[in-house]
């Protein structure tokens, strides 16, 4: 069963990827900075959380920072191992598509997570 | 109006007019270096005096010293300072293009990685080729600049910022509010950790590992969770982002957890002695899971290992070489290499005709000099030698003596502080935190020793480790002197805490107001913000197009910009080279035939040769400048009223 809190989440991180390929069409600097921040430090960070740490388990700030950690580290790790192994070039639009697709492997596997849960999350 | 509110009023508009006059004072220099690109560098005079900018951080971090004020105004107080120390290297960039060595290099490397969409191993020029080996902080960059479509120099500019602002205070928090237990004193060592001399914040690979690399200590030795294999697994991913971050951060961190380790071995031998036990208990009742631990340990080993012995083994062979050649042959010298018998001497040829060009290595002594030279020569003290080094440093650097006795006088006043809360906190200790202090007191004390190998010289830098070791000491010394509410007691809080500050603010090497106030005699052009003009800039991305990857004859201006921005190979390492080139009243037949051997293709000079020095010599003879213009294999390909690039036009 998923609550309002995780679909709220999904939804915001959805956004965050919308707003933000919208925004190279529509270049708005201060917005898509923002876009970026949000996409850089807490995807897939925020998920990766939650299927570690059950939310009642985990103080609010401490799940805030290692949200931020995990989301930086993974990232930085993924688009790495993605050049790397596969070849997949640093340019906007596959940074974009491969931090979405990651992030979307994550939500999946907490949404598994969270239903096997089921009531125990909130 | 409640008592209270009236405080927190008088709290709030002196951080409001803290953050007013440093943002006043920040306009005003910036706007002087502006005015003044053609005449540099700017004179102390010009600029407003020194004083305002320490007014305004006074003004912003008193309210948090003050524990009559309420929490938000002591927040705002706190994240105020915390803003301005952290985006100080933006916000202080008088030209508004990354400064210093380290930066320069890493948007080189970031450059490298976006222009061709791919990440190679040690591609680059001059430190970038080393840095392309750690690939974490500028693919970071790389994804700034391409989600938010900010240029990569900007991303340069802000992104460590932005990183750290982010999550460092909050994980440090986190860290020390474990072991001291309170908030308050999280709050505070969250401070005590902000004083120290090595806060610097620019963009430099060590800054982003450092927080991956206490977050993973955080995970595996102070969180809640760290019994779980879920924490094993989230510290690994951070051990993996550190090693492939950072070179010197992976081993103080394998270091780090090796000695924790080690301790709580020697902790649980040691407390089975009867007296020991009931001082220790506390210490080594806590219990450490060493199957998860092992597990984390062994894999952050594997990590740094496999990245060592492949990405990272060229970094990895000079430390090597470095520890052994220097730091410990200087503790443990062979005596049969060192002994100079005066036979020898009488054999070594008389030196004749010109002076040795390389003043890297040490002059050669005469045979006269050598024949006076005892056959046994004394140990060399290296405790001494250690002093004698850094109180050079000191003296040779851009300080004021008012600055110096501040400094001292706080160094003091800190040992003071932290030898008492050690004493405060004995009963209390955690293992973690008598670990740390083991083990960070010992590379504090291992740091000063290196200083004697100058590769190894990491005081400027070793306090953003070993202050992780302190804290919590000096924070229960700290506060043991306003553990009564005696408004005296509180004005010699305020006054110790933010004097802290103000020394370990002097300390930092870059990105500080103090790199503004360069006295006329002490100015060098190393890493040196206050040079690098539009018109620079403008001469860096010329050289991108025409001499990228090329080599070129520069000196550390050159190297900084040119090679940096420029991506040309200048080469600053070869102090026979720069000095042939811009010492001598003429190309001497050797310093053509060096450049023929290293392909040198272009020659930069500049207008702050005659005036300005650097670590590779300077200021040099203004007539010795002149020589350039008069050579026939020489054409002057770029031109500028700053720098000019010659061209080599023939094979010499």
């Amino acid at each position: 069963m998923i609550t309002l809190t995780t679909k709220r989440i999904y939804l915001g991180i959805a956004g965050l990827f919308a707003l933000n390929a919208a925004l190279f069409l529509v270049p708005i600097v201060p917005l898509r900075l923002a876009t970026a921040i949000g996409i850089l430090f807490l995807t897939p960070g925020v998920f990766v959380v939650r299927i570690l740490y059950p939310a009642q388990k985990l103080e609010s700030l401490e799940g805030l920072v290692l949200t931020m950690l995990a989301s930086v580290a993974l990232n930085l790790l993924f688009m790495f191992g993605l050049n790397v192994v596969v070849h997949v070039p640093f340019n906007d639009l596959a940074i974009l598509v491969s931090l979405a697709a990651l992030s979307a492997f994550f939500a999946l596997a907490d949404f598994v997570v969270c239903s096997n849960r089921g009531g125990r999350r909130k | 109006m409640n008592p209270n509110k009236n405080s927190d009023l008088i709290g709030y508009i002196a951080v409001l007019c803290g953050l007013a006059i440093y943002i006043l004072w920040l306009l005003q220099v910036r706007s002087i270096f502006a005015g003044q690109t053609a005449n540099l560098p700017v004179h102390i005079d010009q600029l407003p005096t020194q004083l305002v900018y320490w007014i305004s951080i006074i003004l912003i971090i008193a309210p948090f010293t003050m524990a009559r004020f309420s929490k938000p105004v002591r927040m705002l107080s706190l994240f105020t300072l915390l803003f301005i120390v952290i985006f100080a290297f933006a916000l202080q960039s008088p030209f508004n293009v990354p400064y210093s060595r380290d930066p320069q290099y890493t948007l080189q490397a970031s450059e490298m990685i976006k222009d061709s969409g791919y990440w190679v191993a040690s591609t680059g020029t001059g430190q970038a080729r080393g840095y392309s080996d750690f690939p974490g902080l500028p693919i970071y960059h790389v994804m700034l600049s391409s989600l938010s479509g900010i240029s990569l120099t900007q991303a340069v500019m802000w992104g460590m910022g932005i990183f750290r602002f982010a999550i460092f205070p909050l994980l440090l928090f986190l860290f020390f509010r474990s072991i001291l237990k309170t908030n308050e004193l999280g709050l505070f060592a969250l401070f005590v950790y902000f004083t120290s001399p090595s806060m610097t914040n620019h963009p430099h690979y060590e800054g982003m590992a450092i927080v991956f690399g206490i977050a993973m200590v955080y995970l595996v030795f102070v969180s809640e969770h760290k019994y779980h294999w879920r924490t094993v697994a989230l510290a690994s991913v951070l051990g993996a982002a550190t090693v492939f971050t950072h070179h010197f951060t992976s081993y103080v961190v394998f270091a780090w957890l090796f000695a924790l380790a080690a301790l709580a071995i020697v902790f649980v031998i040691v407390c089975r002695i009867p007296r020991v036990s009931q001082m220790s208990h506390a210490i080594v009742s806590e219990r450490i899971d060493w199957k998860r631990f092992t597990a984390l340990f062994l894999i952050f080993a594997f990590m740094l290992a496999g990245w060592s012995m492949t990405y990272g083994a060229g970094h990895y062979q000079l430390y090597v070489a470095g520890l052994n050649n220097g730091f410990l042959d200087v503790i443990f010298p062979e005596p049969a290499a060192k002994q100079v018998t005066a036979s020898a001497a009488a054999s070594v040829p008389r030196v004749v005709g010109e002076s040795p060009l390389s003043f890297a290595t040490a002059t050669p002594e005469s045979p006269q000099q050598i024949a006076l030279t005892p056959p046994n020569p004394p140990k060399p003290n290296v405790i001494s030698e250690s002093i004698n080094k850094i109180r050079t440093q000191v003296m040779a650097g851009n300080f004021k003596p008012s600055e110096i006795l501040i400094v001292g006088v706080v160094v003091v006043l800190a040992l003071s502080l932290l030898g008492y809360g050690f004493i405060l906190r004995l009963h209390e200790l955690s293992f973690i935190e008598i670990g740390n202090f083991i083990f960070f007191g010992t590379l504090t004390l291992a740091g000063f020793l290196m200083v004697v190998v100058v590769r190894y010289n990491i005081i400027s830098r070793m306090f953003e480790f070993t202050y992780i070791g302190m804290v919590t000491f000096l924070v229960a010394g700290l506060i043991a002197l306003r553990n009564r509410p005696t408004l005296f007691r509180q004005v010699v809080f305020s006054i110790c805490a933010i004097a802290m500050l103000v020394a370990g603010n002097l300390m930092v090497s870059s990105g500080q107001e103090r790199s503004f106030y360069v006295a006329d005699n002490k100015a060098t052009l190393d890493s040196s913000q206050v040079f690098l003009t539009p018109s620079t800039a403008a001469m860096a991305s010329w050289s991108l197009n025409n001499f990228r990857n090329k080599h070129a004859a520069g000196e550390s201006f050159i190297f900084d910009t040119v090679g940096a921005y420029g991506q040309v190979n200048v080469h600053i390492y070869e102090p026979t080279l720069v000095r042939g080139v811009y010492n001598g009243l003429t190309f001497t037949d050797r310093v053509r035939q060096q450049m023929k051997y290293d392909f040198i293709e272009v020659i930069f000079t500049h207008k702050y040769l005659a005036t300005v020095g650097s670590q590779t010599g300077g200021p040099f003879p203004a007539a010795a400048l002149r020589k350039f213009d008069e050579q026939s294999w020489l054409t002057r390909a770029y031109d500028s009223s700053i720098i000019q690039a010659y061209y080599l036009r023939e094979q010499i």
